[in-house]
């Protein structure tokens, strides 16, 4: 897990975006962490403030998941000088009813998430994420999590992640995500 | 009359009721809400959370997720972030 922080201080009325980046790759099961963030608003005694994380993490995403998707992470080599960058992406309703879902928490950068929000029962639906962008951006690790209309409001997060990558000039180089 | 005689309480009670809705009215055209300003600030360094806690549900292995949460600062002198030490 890592919290890069732009800076270390909050004049009064200000705000700070503390982003956490955490890496699934030792974990098996449902998890749960709880970064501790130290601050000064004791003269005396330092303050110790907690955010709260949950996640289930699995290698087979379509054993547990009434919305299954593919692929379930995507990576962007991005070019510099390209328009487009897209994926597309199918998720697929493995049950009998009809599910929409919603996007809970998404990246501060200019990505559509582009798929329509209805899935019919046992049906699949296809849309693309794209980097909507005409200047380079900066490698990301990021991630969209959405929230289904079924009964247990299952949540699914799909990671994206984008390496810098200065090309030839020919077309931007776009993969799934092998594994990392 | 000794029907009038019991209806007398409520008639009184509703008469009562009127006026004080027409004094509530009456206030509320004569004195609105004054404009305090901005809230005050806490006094010293002071942080609030937007959120503090978010559940990204199933998420493949082997991957990076991330998810932003917003500190505020509210107090009248800057907070200072010493260290963060992940959970």
């Amino acid at each position: 897990m890592s919290v890069p922080l732009e800076r270390d201080y909050i004049a009064p009325g200000d705000s700070l975006p503390l982003e956490i980046i955490f890496y699934s790759s030792r974990y098996t099961t449902r998890i749960y962490k709880a970064p501790a963030i130290y601050t000064n608003e004791d003269s005396v005694a330092t303050i110790v403030r907690w955010v709260k994380l949950w996640a289930t993490v699995c290698s087979t995403i379509d054993t547990i998941q009434p919305i299954r998707p593919e692929p379930s992470k995507v990576s962007f080599l991005y070019a510099y000088g390209s328009t487009i960058d897209s994926a597309n992406i199918t998720l697929r309703n493995v049950t009998d009813e009809d599910i929409s879902f919603e996007i809970v928490d998404r990246p501060d950068l200019p990505i559509v998430f582009e798929v329509p929000s209805t899935i019919k029962a046992n049906n699949l639906v296809t849309g693309f994420i794209k980097i909507d962008s005409d200047t380079a951006i900066a490698a990301f690790k990021k991630s969209f999590t959405l929230e289904f209309s079924d009964s247990a409001k299952s949540r699914l997060t799909i990671p994206l992640k984008c390496s810098n990558y200065v090309g030839t000039g020919g077309d931007v180089n776009l993969s799934e995500c092998p594994g990392d | 009359m000794t029907f009038f005689r019991g209806l007398l309480p409520l008639f009184v009670v509703a008469v009562l009721c009127a006026i004080v809705a027409v004094q509530c009215s009456e206030d509320n055209v004569t004195n609105p809400p004054k404009d305090t300003g901005p809230p005050s600030l806490l006094p010293g360094p002071n942080i609030a959370f937007a959120d503090s806690s978010f559940d990204f549900g199933v998420v493949p292995q082997t991957s990076y997720i991330s998810h932003t949460f917003w500190l505020y600062s509210v107090g009248d002198d800057t907070a200072r972030i010493i260290s963060v030490k992940p959970g």
